[in-house]
């Protein structure tokens, strides 16, 4: 007798558990009214990148004069702020409304983290190995055929904590690109983008 | 005679020192000097009478031009008349020369936020050179503060 009651709390009390449990719901995207919160989401990064191409686009930055699209690659971008940031979060971004625009190229063979497609070097070592038998030597990629790319974006995420008073912190990001000619390290763009988050001080925003 | 002067002084205080200014800088009420119509005993009335009404965000101007690269820039003008302030969200469209809508990080929803009875311009440039439309759509800002 004792062992049946024992089972039934144990199951209401298993019920009022699951019951509490809020249900994990997909975002809605395109019109996600979720709450804001003190750490970088996605949002963010699409709110920055965002004002950082149509910046650019508008600038006229990558107008060529012989009517050529320029090579460019993605330098380093730093990650200064106190949350594990995978850069490429912005950079992404960026570099995809860029190709799509037709101004510029992106080159995959150097970049700020090593060539982003480590393919292209892969092949080179294959070509030079011997397996390289293997492998119709008319697909196989020739020497000096790789693009050295003209134009560099390079920049950096910081941020920066504010104590408001007791209960309040202020949380502030920064986004800092520029774009500069490789060939005579001349700076052509550069914008920064700010996102200000305020905010109880016991949410620690890492 | 008498009532006549005390209502010419009491018109005189309420319409304060105001003298109009060049259109194209907004000051706001409270900063401005006071006019007729805009003056510490009416205002409040006004911000009533606003809320009642349903004043709000006007767009009085859509303007278009293409860069030197083709990219179709699309600038919007407009007011808030309402004596409070407004924030909305904007989210850009593009469209190509078929009507197919263009896929790009740029349409993301931006807000702007206006001050009372103040003017707002906001500009969104085109993904590409092809884009030959565009649609902007709005929804209310989420309060900040909540």
């Amino acid at each position: 007798m004792k062992a049946k009651w024992f089972t039934v709390i144990l199951m209401t009390w298993a019920l009022i558990i699951a019951g509490c449990t809020p249900p994990t719901k997909n975002i809605d995207t395109a019109n996600d009214e979720g709450k804001a919160v003190m750490e970088l989401d996605y949002r963010d990064f699409d709110k920055a990148a965002t004002e950082m191409v149509q910046s650019m686009l508008s600038s006229g930055v990558f107008k060529k004069a012989d009517g050529n699209r320029y090579v460019v690659t993605t330098a380093k971008i730093i990650n200064d702020t106190m949350q594990r940031i995978d850069t490429d979060q912005l950079t992404f971004k960026v570099e995809q409304d860029l190709i799509n625009s037709g101004q510029v190229v992106m080159t995959v063979a150097v970049g700020g983290k090593g060539a982003p497609d480590q393919m292209v070097y892969q092949m080179r070592d294959l070509r030079d190995s011997e397996k390289s038998d293997e492998f119709k030597q008319s697909t196989m990629p020739g020497k000096g055929q790789i693009i050295a790319p003209e134009l560099s974006i390079s920049g950096k995420i910081y941020q920066k904590n504010i104590r408001v008073d007791n209960n309040i912190q202020q949380v502030e990001y920064y986004f800092q690109l520029r774009v500069a000619e490789i060939a005579t390290g001349l700076s052509y763009w550069q914008k920064e983008a700010f996102i200000g988050k305020r905010g109880s001080k016991k949410v620690v925003p890492w | 005679m008498k009532k006549t002067a005390i209502a010419m002084c009491v018109v005189a205080l309420l319409a304060g020192c105001y003298q109009a200014h060049d259109e194209r800088v907004q000051v706001a009420p409270g900063i401005r000097s006071d006019s007729l119509g805009n003056n510490i005993i009416t205002r409040p009335l006004g911000g009533i009478v606003s809320f009642v009404i349903g004043e709000g965000i006007v767009v009085n101007n859509v303007k278009e031009a293409r860069t030197p690269e083709g990219f179709l820039e699309v600038q919007v003008s407009g007011v808030n008349q309402s004596m409070f302030k407004k924030r909305f969200d904007y989210k850009p469209e593009w469209m190509d020369g078929n009507g197919m809508l263009i896929d790009t990080v740029m349409s993301k929803w931006m807000t702007v936020s206006v001050t009372p009875k103040s003017t707002f311009t906001f500009k969104v440039t085109s993904p590409t050179a092809d884009s030959a439309d565009f649609r902007i759509n709005t929804r209310i800002a989420k309060n900040l503060d909540k």
